[in-house]
């Protein structure tokens, strides 16, 4: 590098940090950046292992010999609850969140994500949600009905206390991490590639991510669902779940594992990415069967919505339908195989090369191969019937969990942790750590197959002596505590690789991927200048882009009117096609979390009216947000640098945050899909069917309802049709608002008139949640509507600007559409119940 | 049913020796392996190998579990009823009184349980007699179990319900078919002294 | 400048059209199977076949036909695109009839026993 080069370099990071850094104090709170979050994300998630951990410890003292006394089933309820709680809602899902929302801008040759402001909020969700289940355990009022929550056991009758709501509140507020997340991850991986980087030259890891947000959008919403029914039925006693008012406890278990089994490969498939990712450095070959290994998880995305019934194959459903899903499971096993074998390929075509990272991923396979195989067997219905909630089912579990996510996500620390410090590992402690966890980890849990299949069943508090499971439950306990051994030493490792590590200037691997060509520690805007991708992004030198990029001689090499500015592409080629202008720090999000915290924690003390508030305080602030969004004036196309130009986002047809809605909407498409397969559901299996009182609505308010919200639909439509013609735009959008302001007061009416009282019945329940839910849809459908005419009056709107119109759109065509849909069912449902008596 | 575990078993056994082979062979001599393009691979291993697995596999299970059904036979077996309440189960007979924690049923011959609960969920496990089914309120469910021959055999719930989940065991008392009607009421009337 | 031609994000959906109709064969059969238990269509007979058996075998048959239509799109499209090749043109046509494929395959495995199962028991 030339001496000026170097300087141009420097002056370069000195304009970009300015704009883009964190400064220090209380400013940390303000954070938007991803590096940051992610870094966060990714403690906060070992801090819920550490506490997991310890709870697990606790479970194993008590097992270790038969008759313990030292905790009785009050606590242990709540020990083992809380342990699988924490684990899977806040260990595994935000600690991949974490690692996504840390790398995947640096893999792709970003500057940030889609949506900084959000992955904040995210992280503060997460962090209050979380709070609000450890200090219930602290007070001794945690959740204590296991961690999927059964009814009737977890209802207001078999547990009147606290307890239930934790989880069910706790884990919604966290919830909402998960869900801002997926839809970044999507939208990033969409829209935010580096010029050039078609979808056949995106880097694995990317296409891992991409099939898991797009399960998260489609897999969280019935857990969302069912946790909204259960606690209105503990808050309001609308019996959803209750078998002698035509609710019915088998939904829940339905709702739960619609969610729960997906939920196992949303955790398992980002960690089969880093394994996709981290074999190929060490194998030194590019990854082997690439376009394979995608159809595989995208096989595999749909076909882990096909098994969740394998964890009701007790609860007597016919045969046939236990033969789908038995089926299904097998069947999962096979893209599965398609990804070992891939791995396998790589190695033999490669030149293989031992270093730490591959002795996790050798963890990796022993255990989760082990895991696969016990799935398999558990998939068939008759020794199912045998083994399902004993401890074959436990060891079952942690085999596929800790081999598919805890081992893969050591590779990935060791891998990528020089990365975060830009330091290297030192090999003394990394290596004994492993033998630690392996032997300790099979120690522990190889026995748990053997206890189960001896007949000791999951969740006792102690069990006999003399009935055989005496020595394997001490020896699962002596495993455990050695394998808690190796994750303090782990722990120790990475506080000396901090401190003590070798500093390092760039790729210590000899890794091929973009996340390398930037100095380490990463700098606060990522790159410097924008690569150009020419070729398969796990192919690359990351050495010579890294000099290019930082002496700025890619795109967006430049500090432009303070702006945080990266660039849009399109989805399938990467050409790039706008620029997009990032929200920058601020404490916003941080607020806006608080508002919604102090309303989690308004209902989980039962103060309904005074929730209101902070209700009403988060909607301002989430207006607020807003503030620093749009432009007042068109820019038209603006120079990106090697004499390309593009527009800014605000005036591109597909700017992040419309295709967020789009994804948002589905996502939110996907709950009200459950609400309605709750309705049939409910109709078909629940006992206590017909209800006595049907809904009398006649056809004139139905239809006025109809006509009013396909209205604010259509009059929104004409909004932005006249927006585009150059103008008129206003009074149709307050036209808009008008009709959902009538919307909303005919639902209102018909709720307090039509419906009979929806405590009396699980069908008038459901029927009172799908209105009440259009009525919700329209009430923000208004807020849309006044925000689209407010910001047409600032000049924020043009032909050329038409963003704010454009989301709002979609808004009112969703609620268009899931509000007819929910005026149909209310009418076709009294003909649906007269046909048959439903239930037994 | 055990035939079916151990052929799971050493299947499993054979697949597992062979993946970690295949590792090591790919670890220490690669070039070995890489006589085989990434295609015969993928196909041969990922589609083929896992998919006659599978068919096989699934297919006994299958035929297994067809005959595992409680459908009805020519002679109606024998039914009782088993209520399950937090933390213990009462046992039902068309004939006469009901038992606490006790069934009492004659072997060698089928005999259908109907369980049900009177509050959460609960389910009924006998593991030497049949596999589990649960108790759902609201619902009936039908286990079909048969004792080969008499004996007292230990069943316990096996779905988490709560603070007794622990010990809400039961016994299955199997009688001879000949002594099972003056069995059962020496059993009632030993209960209710 | 780094791309010549233009491929729209529809293409994307091609990708995941043979799951699509897996999912739906999936829902379709599973509750087809607890409505017909339901209403005793198990207990009712056409010939030698249940309503019920009917029912669930002609719904597997459209939804094998309507994967294998997927198929027959995906193969035409990755034909017209050029074949084989790992550039973008042909790489989402063929991911696209690979998975195609593979969802037709899974339609088979995962609702074949609707030929042979007992229905309601």
């Amino acid at each position: 590098m030339s001496e000026t080069r170097k300087t141009d370099a420097v002056r370069l990071h000195r304009e970009l940090d300015e704009i883009w850094h964190t400064p220090r104090g209380l400013q940390r709170l303000a954070a938007v950046n991803h590096t940051i979050l992610g870094r966060r994300f990714i403690i906060a998630a070992f801090v819920f292992f550490s506490i997991g951990g310890i709870l697990s410890m606790l479970i194993r003292a008590q097992l270790a010999t038969p008759n313990t006394a030292f905790v009785g089933p009050e606590v242990y309820n709540q020990i083992f609850t809380m342990h699988g709680t924490v684990m899977m809602f806040l260990f595994a899902i935000p600690m991949f969140e974490g690692f996504a929302i840390y790398l995947l801008p640096k893999l792709l040759g970003a500057r940030d994500l889609a949506f900084p402001r959000l992955t904040a909020l995210g992280f503060y969700c997460y962090i209050f949600g979380g709070s609000i289940l450890i200090v219930a355990m602290l007070a001794g009022v945690a959740p204590d009905s296991g961690w999927f929550m059964y009814t009737p056991l977890s209802s207001s009758t078999y547990t009147p206390g606290i307890n239930a709501d934790v989880w069910l509140l706790g884990i919604t507020f966290v919830e909402i991490s998960a869900i801002s997340a997926a839809v970044e991850i999507t939208v990033t991986i969409l829209k935010m590639r580096a010029p050039g980087m078609s979808l056949d030259r995106m880097p694995i890891f990317a296409w891992y991510l991409l099939v898991t947000a797009g399960m998260m959008l489609i897999g969280f919403p019935p857990l969302i669902l069912g946790s909204i029914l259960l606690e209105l039925e503990r808050a309001f006693d609308l019996p959803f779940f209750d078998p002698t008012r035509g609710g019915d406890s088998l939904l829940w278990q339905h709702l739960f594992w619609l969610f729960g089994h997906p939920e196992v490969y949303i955790i398992f498939l980002p960690a089969a990415g880093a394994v996709s990712t981290i074999i190929p450095v060490f194998a030194r070959r590019e990854l082997m069967g690439y376009r394979a290994v995608i159809v595989a998880i995208v096989a595999v995305a749909f076909l882990s919505f096909g098994l969740w019934v394998h964890h009701m194959f007790t609860v007597g459903i016919p045969h046939l339908a236990l033969a789908f899903f038995s089926a299904a499971s097998a069947l999962v096993a096979i893209p599965t195989a398609v990804q070992i074998f891939a791995w396998l390929a790589t190695l033999a075509h490669g030149r293989p090369r031992f270093d730490v990272p591959m002795l996790y991923i050798f963890g990796f396979l022993f255990v989760f191969v082990l895991g696969g195989l016990t799935g398999v067997m558990l998939a068939m219905v008759p020794f199912n019937w045998q083994v399902h909630d004993s401890y074959f089912v436990v060891a079952h579990l942690h085999y596929v969990l800790v081999g598919g996510f805890v081992f893969p996500m050591l590779a990935a620390a060791y891998y990528w942790l020089p990365h975060v410090t830009g330091r290297l590992t030192m090999h003394k402690i990394s290596v004994p750590a492993f033998w630690l966890i392996f032997v300790g980890f099979n120690m522990t849990f190889f026995m748990m197959h053997l206890t189960g299949l001896r007949g000791m069943p999951r969740r006792v508090h102690t069990y006999p002596s003399g009935v055989g499971w005496d020595w394997l439950n001490l020896l699962s306990s002596i495993g455990g505590f050695i394998l808690t051994m190796g994750f303090a030493l782990i722990l120790v490792d990475i506080i000396l690789q901090f401190r003590f590590g070798k500093p390092y200037r760039r790729n210590p691997w000899g890794a091929r991927t973009l996340e390398w060509a930037q100095p380490n520690p990463p700098p606060s805007y990522n790159f410097a200048s924008l690569p150009l991708v020419d070729r398969r992004a796990d192919t690359l030198d990351p050495h010579a882009i890294g000099n290019e990029l930082a002496a700025g001689n890619g795109y967006l090499g430049f500090a432009r009117n303070g702006w945080q500015e990266t660039l849009g592409v399109d989805m399938t080629t990467g050409r790039p096609d706008q620029t997009i202008v990032l929200p920058n720090r601020t404490f916003l999000p941080l607020y806006t979390a608080i508002a919604i915290g102090l309303f989690v924690l308004c209902l989980l003390f039962k103060f309904y009216w005074l929730s209101l508030v902070p209700l009403a305080v988060t909607l301002l602030l989430c207006l607020a947000w807003t503030n620093v969004t749009g432009l007042r004036h068109d820019h038209g196309e603006l120079d990106i640098g090697n004499g390309i130009s593009v527009p800014p986002h605000y005036e591109a047809d597909g700017p992040p945050s419309w295709w967020g809605m789009v994804f948002l909407l589905a996502c939110n498409g996907t709950l009200y899909a459950s609400l309605i397969f709750a309705v049939f559901f409910l109709w078909l299996v629940a006992p206590g069917w017909p209800p006595t009182e049907l809904i009398e609505t006649g056809l004139i308010l139905p239809l006025m309802t109809v006509i009013a919200v396909v209205g604010a639909a259509l009059l929104s439509r004409m909004a932005v049709a006249a927006n585009a013609g150059g103008g008129g735009a206003l009074p149709l959008i307050l036209c808009a608002a008008g009709a959902h302001v009538v919307t909303v007061g005919l639902l209102l009416f018909l709720i307090n008139t039509a419906l009979p009282e929806p405590t009396s019945h699980a069908y008038a329940a459901t029927a009172f949640v799908t209105l009440a839910y259009t009525a919700i849809h329209s009430a923000l459908g208004i807020v849309f509507a006044l925000y689209g005419a407010w910001r047409i009056m600032n000049g924020f709107v043009s032909a050329r600007r038409s963003l704010d119109l454009r989301i709002g759109k979609l808004w009112h065509d969703y609620t268009a559409l899931t509000g007819v849909a929910g005026i149909a069912l209310i009418l076709v449902m009294p003909l649906i119940v007269a046909i048959q008596g439903g239930g037994q | 049913m055990a035939t079916l575990w151990w052929i799971m078993f050493w299947g499993a056994a054979v697949l597992f020796v062979m993946v970690g082979a295949l590792y090591t062979l790919a670890w220490y001599r690669p070039a070995l392996l890489a006589r085989f393009s990434v295609g015969q691979w993928l196909v041969g291993g990922g589609l083929v190998m896992p998919s006659v697995v599978l068919v096989g596999l699934v297919a006994a299970a299958f035929v297994l579990g067809e005959r595992m059904i409680p459908r009805p036979l020519e002679e109606p077996p024998l039914r009782v009823y088993a209520q399950a309440y937090q933390w213990d189960w009462r046992f039902g007979y068309d004939d006469s009184d009901a038992t606490t924690s006790e069934l009492h049923i004659p072997a060698g011959q089928p005999v259908d349980v109907v369980v049900t609960t009177q509050d959460v969920i609960h389910s009924f496990w006998v593991p030497r007699l049949a596999g589990k089914i649960d108790a759902i309120p609201g619902h009936e469910n039908v286990l079909r179990i048969e004792a080969d021959r008499p004996g007292s055999y230990r069943g316990i719930c096996a779905e988490f319900c709560g603070n007794g989940h622990t010990t809400m065991r039961f016994t299955v008392v199997a009688h001879a078919a000949e002594d099972y009607d003056n069995a059962r009421e020496t059993a009632f009337a030993e209960a209710g002294r | 400048m780094i791309v010549s031609e233009r491929v729209p994000a529809s293409r994307l959906m091609w990708l995941l059209a043979g799951f699509i109709v897996w999912s739906a064969a999936f829902v379709a059969l599973y509750s087809m199977l607890s409505i017909g238990c339901a209403f005793g269509w198990d207990q009712a007979f056409l010939g030698p076949i249940s309503v019920q058996r009917a029912v669930l075998v002609g719904l597997l048959v459209i939804s094998l036909i309507a994967g294998w239509w997927v198929v027959r799109i995906a193969a035409e499209r990755r034909r017209a695109a050029g074949g084989a090749g790992l550039v973008l043109r042909p790489f989402i046509e063929t991911a696209a009839w690979m998975a195609a494929w593979a969802a037709l395959a899974s339609t088979l495995f995962s609702l074949g026993p609707v030929l042979f199962l007992t229905a309601c028991h």
